[in-house]
């Protein structure tokens, strides 16, 4: 029976984030790990995600300083947006008040998660609730989409929300970063 | 003087030294993982950054090999840790020492 390999797109999502004279060595060394050691003891599914995780790992490494920044930016955006829509208090938007606060508070939260020192339990709690954001955006653009009246003013919110969940999502583990930095 | 290794440095200088003429990535993060004993856990993507910014410091050399079937024919990467490495190791060691000879370990308040 023929091995399966590592998921195709994501060897090739790895050899796009790495420069041209580690690109073979590197994706060896995984791709023996991957068929050697974690299909066998993790079976097929879980060493899959090994593998993704091994790869996007390497995203900071490539774009970690533009991430931070647009990620900055983004949350802050989201911040200023939802405290402004808070203040206001459009009427007829009763709803709205709440997922302003919700983004809000979990901008506030991101922040401190990014930029504290010590962010303790922060971190997990700016994870779930980025992974909760982008669920919340989905939905939104999913609804937009095939509504009968499309709103460019929430099809906007849906995206940058989208965009920034998902920058966080890569940015915050932040294990790379805290691992390497210097003494 | 060249800046004290961070712990994460000497982690992957120790690894790549543990692991001797077979130093390649793979095994490098094995034995990143075996240090870790599961506490924590580590990306490969931490370990090459790492290992890229040691060869760029003349801390460890690399030398490119021929690949073999288990690895899709791929190349393979070998390193070994230079005598700055070495040296930079050893001061990392003698700092850490000297530091700890001051301290009483474990500490009483930690009951």
């Amino acid at each position: 029976m023929k091995q399966a390999g590592p998921p195709k797109l994501m060897e090739k999502l790895l050899k796009s984030l790495l420069p041209e004279e580690s690109r073979e060595s590197v994706s060896g060394d995984l791709y023996e790990e991957f068929c050697d050691a974690k299909v066998p003891t993790l079976g097929p599914m879980r060493a899959r995600l090994w593998y993704a995780r091994q790869v996007l790992s390497f995203v900071p490494q490539k774009f970690g300083s533009v991430l931070a920044l647009t990620c900055l930016f983004t949350w802050m955006s989201g911040m200023w947006l939802g405290l402004m829509d808070l203040r206001l208090r459009h009427p007829g938007y009763a709803g709205r008040e709440l997922i302003a606060g919700l983004i809000v508070g979990q901008a506030a939260v991101t922040l401190a998660a990014l930029y504290l020192r010590r962010p303790g339990w922060l971190r997990p709690l700016a994870l779930v609730g980025c992974a909760g954001i982008l669920w919340l955006a989905g939905r939104a653009l999913a609804g937009v989409l095939t509504g009968a009246n499309p709103e460019g003013y929430v099809l906007l919110i849906a995206l940058a929300l989208i965009v920034q969940s998902v920058l966080t999502l890569l940015i915050l583990p932040g294990l790379n970063r805290r691992l390497t930095q210097r003494a | 003087m060249a800046a004290l290794l961070g712990t994460f440095e000497q982690i992957v200088l120790l690894a790549v030294m543990i692991s001797g003429d077979e130093a390649y990535g793979r095994s490098v993060l094995r034995a990143v993982e075996a240090s870790f004993a599961g506490e924590r856990s580590v990306s490969a993507g931490a370990i090459y950054a790492t290992l890229d910014r040691m060869e760029s410091e003349g801390l460890v050399s690399s030398r490119l090999e021929r690949g073999t079937p288990a690895r899709g024919g791929r190349a393979k990467r070998f390193y070994r840790v230079t005598s700055p490495g070495i040296a930079a190791l050893g001061e990392a060691k003698s700092t850490l020492e000297r530091m700890w000879r001051g301290v009483t370990w474990p500490r009483e308040e930690m009951g």
